[in-house]
């Protein structure tokens, strides 16, 4: 887990690192929301 | 320019930048350089300009007002960086990139531009003591923060989504909970439209129209069968009255034919007519014959006899004499007269046996006459006082039975009639009943139609269903929050780790430069600044004096330099102005930034009347 969240820490850092306020928020929320749809849709198909 | 200033130096190009509109590019060599211009020239633009590309300064700080672009142009260590500013609408201002320069970092006007709006003098200035914004800043604790924020942020979103994702999966399943009920009406009224094609009531009205159809037909039969009885009935009553009237025709015929009708003297006259005919028959006319024949027979005899020679001729054969008168001869003469008189006596005989048959003939016709009278008159009698009267009678039960059976057959055609308008009226009600429910149907089947195309809409909006979705969903949320967690840790890690690195670098700071009349100055552990003075006391920025606020607010920031800053950003800036207030302290700050800094620039007013910048390399 901390290995996966690792790589995603990094990048989401980058963008901070880069922008500021909403910018930074938004594009942090579009990383982070296609992190999660990934860790979703695998959960979901190793369930089914 | 020569190879070595491309490395040994940074130049800077500002356009429509603060307060420089026209382009202006400034060259700053390694150690030490001062931006010497009178007041109001643009020095702090410059810094402005420098601070916008090697760290974060609100876009709108910058570019010149009423400008709609500006740019900054960064030469470092061979290459060109360009931050480009334009303006959005009115207010907003929006920066664009083309590169990153090596030597960006978000914390440089924090804590390397000691400009008198810097936040950490500002804080001290207006006696803030909570550091824990600058915590944030100074380590990646505020890029944790942000990280923190937009994950949690997302959560709501995604709690929201699956909230309305279980208000749709409600829905579908109320759309299709409906569907079922309307399925089940619809098949309900289909039925009854099938049933609706005739009912019970009318079953049992056309059962009972075609029973009184048949009752009807047997009537109008049976009166038929009357009407012919009684047709019959009637033309033997009109035989009847006509042989009646022949009879009295012959009647009348037979009373004129014996008027007073004295049939007894009619019969006597006859009676003494034939009688005395008869008896002068047998007393004149039969005995002559007689008397005749036997003489004939004996002449006869006597020829025969005579002929076989058994008589003498001459002699009498009656007395047996000699007798003229029967000679030979004489006896046939004799026998000749004899033929004639025979032949008269018969004629007379016959006249009066002829008589006599036509009077009985007649005698019998008056008899018969008499047996007719009566036979007629019987006959007459009959007809007149039975058999015609009986056939009236006979005749008249007919015409009552007719009329009976014609009431019978009106009241079943009534009957018939009102049961088929009874039927019309189930029949005109039921359609009116089938209009109703067709209607009916249509309205649920269209209902149906939309929901159908409704729960086919909220299918198609989840892709993966909408149960699956909602799973997604909390999976979503449930990983959000690890991250939020996982996030707010190493926030709280960062800011712990920042504060102890800092705490260490103003400690070393301190030692360093060792200014009297402090002792330790930290962050604690509510990031609360505590500044102490020489013995021990306790004191707050609000106690400082104006130049002990300075003191220790750049000891902080070149505390913190030291310890973010010193291997990303090779420069820092101070304001003369900040540090006018103290020349020694300042000379001292000068000398220990220029041994560590690579490009410590200072700006410095000059007299208005030298007018332009310039960048020397002394004070």
């Amino acid at each position: 887990m901390m290995v996966e969240y690792k790589e995603l820490e990094l990048k989401l850092l980058e963008i901070a690192r880069l922008l500021n306020g909403k910018e930074a928020r938004d594009r942090i929320k579009e990383e982070v929301e296609k992190y999660v749809s990934e860790v979703a849709n695998r959960k979901l198909e190793a369930e089914s | 320019m020569s190879a070595k200033s491309q490395t040994e130096s940074l130049k800077l190009r500002v356009e429509n930048i603060g307060g420089i509109r026209t382009p202006l590019e400034v060259e700053f060599r390694k150690g030490l350089s001062v931006i010497k211009a009178p007041n109001a020239t643009g020095k702090t633009s410059i810094i402005k300009g420098l601070e916008a590309i090697v760290g974060n300064v609100p876009p709108e700080d910058v570019l010149t007002d009423g400008e709609k672009e500006g740019k900054v142009i960064l030469s470092y260590d061979g290459q060109e960086y360009t931050i480009k500013l334009y303006r959005v609408g009115i207010e907003s201002v929006k920066s664009e990139r083309d590169t990153t320069p090596p030597i960006y970092d978000p914390r440089t006007s924090l804590i390397a531009i000691a400009l008198p709006e810097n936040k950490i003098l500002r804080k001290l200035n207006e006696g803030d003591i909570v550091f824990s914004d600058v915590l944030e800043e100074l380590s990646n604790a505020e890029k944790y923060l942000t990280i923190v924020e937009a994950v949690r942020e997302l959560i709501p979103e995604h709690k929201n989504r699956l909230r309305l994702l279980e208000l749709d999966a409600k829905e579908s399943e109320r759309i299709k909970a409906q569907i079922e009920v309307l399925k089940e009406r619809i098949q309900t009224i289909e039925r009854e439209l099938q049933e609706l094609v005739e009912s019970p009531e009318q079953k049992e009205l056309s059962d009972r129209i075609a029973q009184l159809k048949n009752e009807l037909q047997k009537k109008k039969s049976e009166k038929k069968e009357l009407e012919k009885d009684l047709e019959e009935k009637k033309s033997l009553l009109r035989e009847k009255e006509a042989e009646l009237k022949k009879v009295r025709g012959e009647i009348t015929d037979l009373e004129q034919k014996y008027p007073g009708l004295d049939f007894d003297s009619k019969d006597s006259w006859y009676k003494s007519q034939i009688e005395a005919l008869e008896e002068k028959r047998s007393k004149e006319t039969e005995p002559l014959l007689k008397k005749l024949y036997n003489e004939r027979e004996a002449i006869i005899e006597q020829i025969k006899k005579l002929e076989r020679g058994e008589l003498e001729r001459g002699k009498c054969p009656f007395c047996a004499e000699t007798c003229p008168k029967y000679s030979d001869n004489l006896m046939q003469i004799r026998l000749n007269e004899l033929e004639e008189e025979i032949q008269d006596a018969k004629a007379k005989d016959d006249e009066i046996t002829k008589k006599i048959r036509e009077l009985k003939a007649e005698r019998d016709d008056v008899k018969r006459d008499r047996e007719r009278l009566r036979g007629l008159k019987n006959r007459e009698r009959r007809l007149v006082e039975e058999e015609i009267p009986e056939l009236k009678r006979e005749i008249s039960k007919v015409e009552k039975e007719i009329e009976n059976k014609e009431r019978e057959v009106e009241k079943k055609q009534d009957e018939i009639s009102e049961l088929e308008k009874k039927l019309e009226i189930e029949k005109v009600e039921m359609q009116k009943e089938r209009e109703r429910k067709e209607r009916t149907l249509d309205q649920l089947r269209d209902e149906l139609s939309d929901l159908e195309g409704q729960s086919k809409d909220l299918d198609k909006k989840y892709e993966k269903g909408v149960e699956k979705t909602k799973r997604y969903e909390l999976v979503v949320i449930e990983e959000l929050t690890k991250l939020a967690e996982y996030f707010e840790e190493r926030y709280t890690t960062e800011k712990t780790g920042a504060k102890k690195v800092f705490n260490e670098s103003i400690r070393r700071v301190f030692e360093r430069l060792g200014f009297g009349g402090f002792s330790k100055i930290e962050i604690n552990k509510e990031d609360a600044l505590e500044i102490y003075r020489e013995g021990g006391t306790k004191t707050t920025p609000r106690k400082l004096s104006t130049s002990e606020r300075i003191t220790v607010g750049l000891i902080l920031m070149i505390s913190a330099y030291e310890a973010y800053l010193k291997d990303r950003v090779p420069i820092f800036v101070l304001d003369e102005v900040t540090l006018s207030y103290d020349p020694t302290r300042f000379k001292e700050i000068v000398n220990y930034l220029a041994e560590r800094v690579p490009y410590l620039i200072i700006t410095t007013v000059v007299p208005a009347e030298e007018r332009e910048i310039r960048v020397e390399d002394t004070l």
